[in-house]
């Protein structure tokens, strides 16, 4: 089985668009579309990297970043951000927060699919 | 427009025409005033008439300015702008040369500040637009769908080009997303233009704030006139208190707020609001338009100051946001019209915002704009939950 890969997203087609070229790759991909209960998902299953949207219903990216990091569990888990606002304001409170990388919609598939593939291969 | 450089000397008509319509004079308007036909004054204002003795006086007078500014060399103030034009520049022109263009064409002098007005107005606009999109959750919310489904039709039809092994089911699944997406895009678009652009669409919504024009203006102009209030207003380092005796507080609030940053004042922001505490014009305070759709916070002085008509309410505050911004605040409520028997006053508050103020003694009054975007959750003014 390919390394896991959890992606919390709430739009259903990129979530699909995604999961397929990851899928296609050789990923594992889990989804979760909630904010709130990001967190319970992780306790029960920790991927390998997880790429996460900044605005989610319930609770925004940013917060459950600062929730990760803070976690010694999570502190080193590689986390590529994605966010539709693509201010220098965003970035930098991803990058401080603790975000491995940061991504700006639309990205095109090549992009997330080099991030994942060059993330996970060591 | 006709711009003539031919001659170098000063050209009193150019520039008495020039300081007209800056002051937004109609050439007919000021012919009445001075007591002369427009047709003499246009012969003055091309210079084929002499100007001098008490009519130069009279039209120095009429538009606010010294007789001198109109016979004496380059006028300082448009050589000043033109400066301030050039400092932007990597490699800016000497000063001289800017004196020297503003004596021998004044036009074309004004036509430089003109347009770098403009390019300042329009880069003050992008920079709202900005601030607009960071402070409007609704608005932030409308662009996230917009991109979020322009993403999802990029990734699905990148897809569809690139793999050409999919089979059947993915192909008819991902062509449905695609034609969903396309519904949604439209859909969201359309409301991202409704926002941006409402007099676009059918029916009449409210200007902005800020496109209101204060009812006050022209008096206020009249009664402190641009060039010795811009000069009394700079040797009091634009602190309205030190300028307390020059007019009544409310219309001094309004008059520095109007005072051009072009003229090397500092940006000055100007709120109003009615008795019922309802904004009734906001500018140059960025999100402060908000006030209009969800309430403005009740901490602001300028509703402070409701309570207290007549006495000039100071206050520095502070708004949420990393670094923080500190504003500092004059705001004074006063009676619009004089009083009446049997009827009640009708008031009105007023408020001068300025920017970047010196570390003060006393500690900010932590504020923010409207309670549904303020992560001050404890604050005791509260009246809606954040969405933060």
């Amino acid at each position: 089985m390919g390394k896991k890969v959890l992606l919390v997203e709430d739009e259903p087609n990129i979530i699909e668009a995604i999961s397929f070229i990851l899928s296609r790759d050789g990923f594992t991909v889990h989804t979760h579309e909630d904010g709130m209960t990001v967190m319970d998902k992780l306790n029960v299953q920790t991927p390998d990297m997880i790429i996460l949207d900044v605005m989610l219903p319930g609770r925004s990216g940013f917060d459950i970043l600062r929730d990760l990091r803070a976690d010694p569990r999570f502190e080193t888990l590689p986390v590529l951000m994605l966010t539709a606002r693509g201010q220098t304001h965003d970035r930098e409170l991803a990058l401080r927060l603790g975000a491995n990388h940061f991504m700006t919609k639309p990205f095109s598939n090549s992009d997330i699919r080099d991030h994942v593939r060059e993330t996970l291969a060591s | 427009m006709a711009i003539s450089d031919s001659h170098h000397q000063v050209r009193p008509g150019a520039r008495l025409r020039d300081l007209r319509i800056q002051a937004g004079l109609r050439q007919v308007n000021l012919a009445e005033t001075l007591g002369i036909s427009a047709s003499y004054l246009n012969l003055i204002e091309h210079d084929r008439r002499r100007i001098a003795g008490k009519l130069l006086v009279r039209a120095a007078d009429a538009l606010g300015v010294s007789p001198a500014r109109l016979t004496e060399g380059a006028d300082p103030d448009l050589v000043a702008r033109m400066q301030t034009a050039a400092a932007g520049m990597d490699d800016p022109p000497d000063a001289a040369s800017a004196t020297d263009l503003a004596t021998r064409a004044p036009r074309w002098a004004h036509l430089i500040a003109h347009q770098h007005r403009q390019i300042a107005a329009l880069e003050s606009q992008v920079q709202e637009l900005g601030d607009r999109l960071h402070y409007d959750p609704d608005l932030a919310s409308t662009l996230h769908d917009v991109i979020s489904t322009a993403t999802a039709i990029r990734s699905t039809a990148a897809i569809l080009t690139e793999d050409e092994t999919l089979d059947a089911d993915w192909l008819a699944r991902f062509h449905r997303n695609i034609h969903e997406d396309a519904i949604r895009l439209a859909v969201s678009s359309d409301r991202l233009i409704a926002k941006l652009d409402p007099q676009g669409r059918e029916g009449q919504p409210s200007p902005p704030l800020e496109a209101r024009p204060l009812p006050q203006a022209d008096a206020d102009a009249k009664a402190l006139r641009t060039d010795p209030f811009l000069r009394a207003a700079r040797e009091a380092g634009f602190d309205p208190a030190r300028l307390a005796g020059l007019a009544p507080p409310a219309q001094l609030l309004r008059r520095l707020a109007s005072l051009s940053v072009d003229d090397g004042a500092p940006k000055m922001g100007l709120v109003v609001c009615d008795g019922a505490g309802v904004v009734t014009h906001a500018a140059g305070v960025p999100g402060f338009d908000l006030a209009r759709q969800g309430g403005a916070c009740a901490l602001w002085p300028v509703f402070t100051a409701l309570g207290q008509p007549g006495r000039v309410v100071e206050a520095t505050v502070e708004l949420p946001g990393d670094p923080a911004k500190r504003l500092r605040c004059h705001a004074i409520a006063e009676a619009r019209s004089p009083a009446h028997f049997g009827h009640p006053p009708v008031i009105e508050a007023t408020m001068l915002v300025q920017f970047d103020p010196p570390e003060g003694s006393s500690a900010p009054l932590p504020i923010g704009l409207t309670c549904r975007i303020c992560p001050r959750h404890a604050c005791a003014a509260r009246r809606e939950p954040s969405v933060l």
